[in-house]
C-alpha cells in the first residue's frame, strides 16, 4: 500500500508558455542540454486570421500501470511506495526497452558520455571577457557549470553513457519536503503538485474542481499527470 | 491549414537491426531444432544427417542472434542484474531465461546427434534433452512475437498478427535455412552413402515442403491480415502503417514477391514429386534463399519500420 500517490495537476488557462520549467529542470536534474525530462508540445492549426496554438507542457507521467516499469528486465525502472517511476541505474543494462514502451516519449538514453558539449567548449564567447563551459566546471570544481549536487541524493548526479534516464518529479526535494522544481519556477501557479490520497490538497482540491484529462487514456497507463482547462477556458 | 505538431523525442531509431537479426536467427534457430527433433524421431536413418545439419544450427543461430541482442545493450556490464532480479511482469526477463536454457538444451542435443557415441555426456538422454527442448523452443519462438506485441505504443507491433507471423516465420525460415545449409554441406563435402541420390531424398521430405507451403501460404495471410487491422484501424495504426511503408515499403513489397515465388517453387516441387518428375537442386535452394530473404526482410521492416514516425498526432489529444 503506497504512502502517498504524488500526482502533478497542470492548469493550461494558466500556462502562458515560457519553458521555466523545462529550464528549472534541467538545471535541478543536471540534465544534459539536448534531453528534456519536462518537454512541450507545441500544436497550431487554422487558417489566418483563425488560428490556435497551444502549448501542452509534458514530464514523465509516473503512470501507475507504467509500461516501462513492467516491462523491464532488471527491475531497474520501478514504482516507490509513494507511487513516484523511478530508474536505479546500478541496475539498468541500456536495452532501452522502457523508452520503446513509453508511449510519451519521456525517456532518454545516453547513447554518449553526458554534457560532452562543455567538455568540448574551447572557445569563449567573448575571449577574455566570458570563460568557457569547461573553466565555469572546474573552477566550480563541478563536472558540468550547473552541476547540482543535491540531484545525487537519491539518484545519480550525472548518469552514465549506456543509460536511460527520466523525469523523477524531483524526488530529492520531496525527500526534504519540498515542491518540483519545475513547480516552482512556474511564473504562473500553472503546476499544481501534491499527494492524492490527502483530499485537501492542492491536486485534490483542483481536480475535483476542474475535469481532469490526460494524455492517450487509451494506452490505459492511469497517468499521474492531470490537465485541467485550457488557455480560452 | 493542417494541424502543426511540434514535440522534440529521442530521434532515431532505438532498436536497430541488430535486433532484427536477433530475432530472424532466433527464430530460424527455433524452427531448425524443431525440425532436427522431428527427424530424428520421426523420419527414415537416411535423414539423420539433415537432422544432425538442424541441430547444429539451432544453438549457433540462437546464441548469435543473443550475442547481436547484448552488443545492443548499452551497459554490458549490468546485464548479471538480469539473473539478480526476478522480473516476472517483463517478457524481455522471461526471453532471456528460456533462450538461456534453449540454446544450453539445443547445443547439448546437437551433441548427441553429432557424437552418439561419445561417452561425454551419455547419460544424457538425447531423446529427453529434446523433449524438454522442444516446449523452450516454442516458447522461444513465441517469445520473439510477443516481445513486440506487449509494447502498446507501437501500433505496428501491438498486434495478434505480429506473434502469428513470428511463430510462421521460424516454421518458414527454420526450415528453409536448414535445407540449404544441408545442400551447401553436402555441395562441399558430399552426401552420406547412407542419404542416397538427391532425386529419393527430396521425395521422401514431402512433408517438409507441405509445412514449407502451407506455412508460406499462411504467412502472407497473415500479413494481409495484419496490413487490414492497420488499414482500417484507428488514425494512429493507420499513421505507423503509412510510417512504415513510407520508409520499408519496397523492401515489404520485395518480401512478398520473395515469399509469393517461393511459394509458387514449392507448389511447383510438390506438383513435381507427386508427378515423379525431376524437381531440380538450384531450384530447391532457390526456394530455400527466397523464403530465407523474405523471411529474413519481413522481420527487418516490422522491427525497424515498427518505429518510424511516432505516436505524436495521437500524443497531444487529452481526453
Amino acid at each position: 500500500m503506497s504512502d502517498k500517490r504524488y500526482a502533478m495537476v497542470i492548469d493550461l488557462h494558466r500556462c502562458v508558455g515560457c519553458a521555466a520549467c523545462d529550464i528549472a529542470c534541467k538545471s535541478e536534474n543536471n540534465v544534459p542540454v539536448e534531453f528534456h525530462w519536462s518537454n512541450h508540445i507545441i500544436e497550431t492549426s487554422g487558417t489566418f486570421p483563425d488560428t490556435r496554438y497551444n502549448y501542452i507542457p509534458t514530464l514523465c507521467n509516473h503512470c501507475e500501470n507504467a509500461p516501462c516499469v513492467t516491462n523491464c528486465p532488471t527491475t531497474a525502472m520501478y514504482k516507490n511506495a509513494d507511487g513516484l517511476t523511478l530508474h536505479d541505474t546500478d541496475k539498468c543494462i541500456g536495452c532501452r526497452l522502457c523508452q520503446l514502451s513509453c508511449p510519451y516519449g519521456v525517456i532518454w538514453f545516453n547513447k554518449e558520455d553526458p554534457h560532452q558539449n562543455f567538455m568540448r567548449d574551447s572557445e569563449p564567447a567573448i575571449p577574455g571577457g566570458t570563460s568557457t563551459g569547461r573553466e565555469v566546471a572546474q573552477a566550480t570544481d563541478a563536472p558540468i557549470p550547473y552541476y547540482n549536487p543535491a540531484r545525487a541524493t537519491t539518484y545519480q548526479g550525472i548518469r552514465d553513457r549506456g543509460m536511460v534516464e527520466k523525469c523523477t518529479f524531483c524526488d530529492h526535494r520531496l525527500a526534504v519536503g519540498e515542491d518540483p522544481a519545475c513547480v516552482v519556477a512556474c511564473p504562473a501557479d500553472a503546476r499544481i503538485f501534491g499527494d492524492l490520497n490527502d483530499m485537501e490538497s492542492p491536486p485534490s482540491k483542483a481536480l475535483a474542481e476542474h475535469a481532469p484529462r490526460v494524455l492517450q487514456r487509451d494506452q490505459g497507463t492511469k497517468p499521474h499527470v492531470f490537465y485541467v482547462r485550457n488557455f480560452n477556458e | 491549414m493542417e494541424t502543426t505538431l511540434l514535440y522534440q523525442t529521442q530521434p532515431g531509431i532505438i532498436w536497430d537491426w541488430r535486433v532484427a537479426w536477433d530475432l530472424s536467427l532466433g527464430g530460424l534457430g527455433v524452427g531448425a531444432f524443431l525440425l532436427a527433433f522431428s527427424l530424428w524421431c520421426l523420419a527414415d536413418r537416411r535423414y539423420r544427417p539433415l537432422a544432425q545439419t538442424a541441430a547444429v544450427i539451432a544453438p549457433i543461430a540462437v546464441a548469435i542472434g543473443l550475442t547481436l541482442l547484448f552488443s545492443k545493450l548499452g551497459y554490458k556490464f549490468h546485464v548479471y542484474q538480469m539473473g539478480l532480479n526476478l522480473a516476472p511482469t517483463s517478457i524481455m526477463w522471461w526471453g532471456a531465461l528460456i533462450q538461456g536454457a534453449f540454446v544450453a538444451l539445443s547445443a547439448i542435443f546437437a551433441f548427441r546427434l553429432l557424437f552418439p557415441d561419445v561417452s561425454l555426456l551419455a547419460w544424457l538422454s538425447a531423446r529427453l534433452v529434446g523433449w524438454v527442448a522442444v516446449p523452450l523452443a516454442v516458447l522461444t519462438g513465441l517469445y520473439h512475437g510477443v516481445l513486440l506485441a506487449v509494447i502498446s505504443s507501437h501500433p505496428l507491433w501491438a498486434t495478434g498478427q505480429m506473434v502469428m507471423a513470428s511463430v510462421l516465420l521460424f516454421m518458414v525460415t527454420g526450415v528453409a535455412g536448414t535445407l540449404l545449409v544441408h545442400m551447401i554441406r553436402t555441395a562441399i563435402f558430399g552426401a552420406r552413402l547412407d542419404e542416397g541420390p538427391f532425386r529419393d531424398y527430396r521425395q521422401g521430405l514431402r512433408p517438409l515442403s507441405l509445412i514449407m507451403l502451407v506455412s508460406t501460404a499462411l504467412l502472407l495471410v497473415s500479413l494481409l491480415a495484419w496490413w487490414m487491422e492497420l488499414r482500417f484501424g484507428p488514425a494512429s495504426d493507420q499513421q505507423a502503417l503509412a510510417d512504415a511503408l513510407t520508409s520499408y515499403g519496397t523492401l515489404i513489397a520485395l518480401a512478398i514477391v520473395s515469399l509469393i515465388v517461393a511459394l509458387a517453387l514449392c507448389v511447383a516441387s510438390l506438383l513435381a514429386d507427386l508427378r515423379g518428375r525431376y524437381f531440380p537442386a538450384f531450384a530447391t535452394a532457390l526456394l530455400c534463399v527466397l523464403m530465407l530473404g523474405g523471411g529474413f526482410a519481413i522481420r527487418f521492416a516490422a522491427v525497424l519500420g515498427g518505429q518510424m514516425g511516432s505516436s505524436i498526432s495521437t500524443l497531444a489529444t487529452l481526453s
